[in-house]
């Protein structure tokens, strides 16, 4: 951790921006606004929830929060399996019920989440490949690239990588903390590099004052 | 380590001062900050607090209809997106004491599109006007810390939560790693009030966030402190080494 945060956070950023794009969003997402599509990755063993409004978020549900879902069969309104060699497969609607004729997917639930889930993948055109070789590019695998090699993978390839990192953690969380260091303690208590001299001078004055007294 | 040394007496960063004027000092410090709190974190943070944010919404199980507080919420970070999780039916409170806070948390989620479904409430932690078992999830992000009386505060947040409800504090906390902990203690009492004193001419605050950063109860302590006031299934998580923690516990 945050691992598959980042990883998350990358991927909804660059769908939303592929929805503010797309002027008829509004409409395609408001058959779906206040749903929650869980989608379970077999090889990642990880799900990752789908939550629609007028954009879409992007849960990792932790441990906790799944198992004290899976008493409750409805607490996502809809719940997909799939393996990762299936996600682009899924972009294509009509495919969905050979899909899970092949026991690639198996949906529970809302059966039209997933369809619309899937339209509206398809009509977004999402390239995978361009998002999550940019991504890989510039975020997680910062060690992937040194190799030099221009990264021309497949999206199938790409997210055989990405599921790998993410398991096993392979992002250096070490690599993060020095910055993160000097970042927390401007964005924790930044008014005071902004803080005006004078009204920081008196305040220190008061206290001085005070544990005089 | 326990916050309270006597009754009447508090920290403010190492500083023994009244416990009464704690609360009025560190609002003082966050009304200036107040307009400039969002530009400067993300300027400053390079959205990692992005991320121990985004985690804490992940373990929050948030679903639509619920009805959330985001304590001591500042400008509203995790508000927004709960506002969305929990949609038209649910409920999200932003409280912080301080009301310029609020004023500018109100503003920037109303600039964003974000209403209906969230309130604001300058509240005190300690002394939350809210009915008790009366929300599903509370969050307190960097808040905790500021607070004069957290025990005080953490039974007030028991109170108000829902039988079944969990709360999520994120925190600083002390880095794992002996190491680690070391190069970051020297880092924060040598290096930053340097710097805070060359960027901005103000050494001593920088000073004081690495002292309340340090006088803060470490991982067990605020575990146990949360056991205390009858937290349950309580356990925490550290992020980035430790230099941030989050724990939950439930109300059963
Ligand atoms: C560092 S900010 C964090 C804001 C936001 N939660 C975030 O993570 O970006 C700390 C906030 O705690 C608030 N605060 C301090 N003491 C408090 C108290 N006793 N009760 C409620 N809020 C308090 C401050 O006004 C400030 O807005």
């Amino acid at each position: 951790m945050p691992a598959p945060q980042l990883a998350l956070a990358a991927i909804e950023g660059a769908v939303n921006r592929l929805l503010s794009l797309d002027p008829e969003t509004v409409s395609r997402l408001s058959k779906l606004a206040g749903k929650q599509l869980a989608v379970n990755i077999k090889e990642l063993n990880m799900t990752v929830v789908v939550a629609f409004s007028d954009r879409i978020d992007l849960l990792l549900p932790d441990e906790s929060v799944l198992e004290k879902s899976s008493d409750k069969q409805d607490e996502w309104d809809c719940k997909i399996t799939l393996s990762l060699w299936s996600i682009k497969e899924l972009q294509d609607p009509s495919r969905i019920t050979q899909l899970i004729k092949q026991d690639k997917l198996d949906v529970q639930g809302d059966m039209q989440i997933a369809q619309d889930f899937s339209s509206l993948m398809k009509e977004l055109e999402i390239d995978w490949e361009e998002h999550l070789s940019h991504y890989t590019g510039d975020v997680i695998a910062h060690q992937v690239m040194k190799t030099g090699k221009k990264v021309h993978e497949t999206a199938l390839s790409q997210l055989q990588k990405l599921g790998k990192m993410i398991s096993e953690g392979a992002i250096e969380e070490k690599k993060v903390a020095a910055p993160a260091i000097a970042v927390v303690h401007f964005s924790d208590q930044v008014h005071q590099v902004r803080a005006d001299v004078e009204r920081l001078q008196s305040r220190v004055d008061i206290i001085a004052a005070k544990l005089k007294d | 380590m326990t916050e309270q040394t006597s009754s009447s007496t508090t920290h403010f960063g190492f500083k023994q001062v009244e416990s009464t004027q704690k609360a009025s000092m560190v609002a003082d410090v966050f009304h200036s900050v107040a307009a400039k709190y969002d530009v400067m974190n993300d300027l400053m943070s390079v959205g990692i607090h992005r991320l121990w944010k985004r985690f804490t919404i992940d373990c929050s199980g948030v679903r639509p209809g619920q009805k959330i507080l985001d304590l001591a919420g500042g400008t509203g970070d995790l508000t927004a997106k709960f506002s969305r999780l929990v949609g038209p039916k649910g409920q999200v409170v932003l409280a912080d004491i301080n009301e310029s806070m609020v004023k500018v948390g109100r503003d920037k989620l109303r600039d964003m599109g974000i209403v209906g479904n969230v309130n604001y409430v300058q509240a005190n932690a300690e002394e939350l006007p809210f009915p008790d078992n009366h929300f599903d999830v509370i969050t307190i992000a960097f808040g905790l810390r500021n607070v004069t009386d957290k025990d005080k505060a953490l039974a007030s947040m028991y109170r108000v939560l829902k039988p079944g409800g969990r709360l999520l504090v994120l925190e600083f906390s002390k880095p794992t790693n002996e190491q680690f902990a070391k190069a970051y203690d020297w880092y924060s009492f040598n290096i930053l009030p340097k710097i805070g004193q060359i960027v901005a001419n103000d050494g001593d605050s920088y000073q004081y966030l690495a002292e309340s950063i340090r006088m803060h109860p470490d991982q067990a302590t605020l575990e146990g402190m949360m056991q205390d006031v009858g937290f349950e299934q309580t356990s925490y998580h550290n992020l980035t080494g430790g230099i941030v923690a989050l724990h939950r516990g439930f109300k059963f």
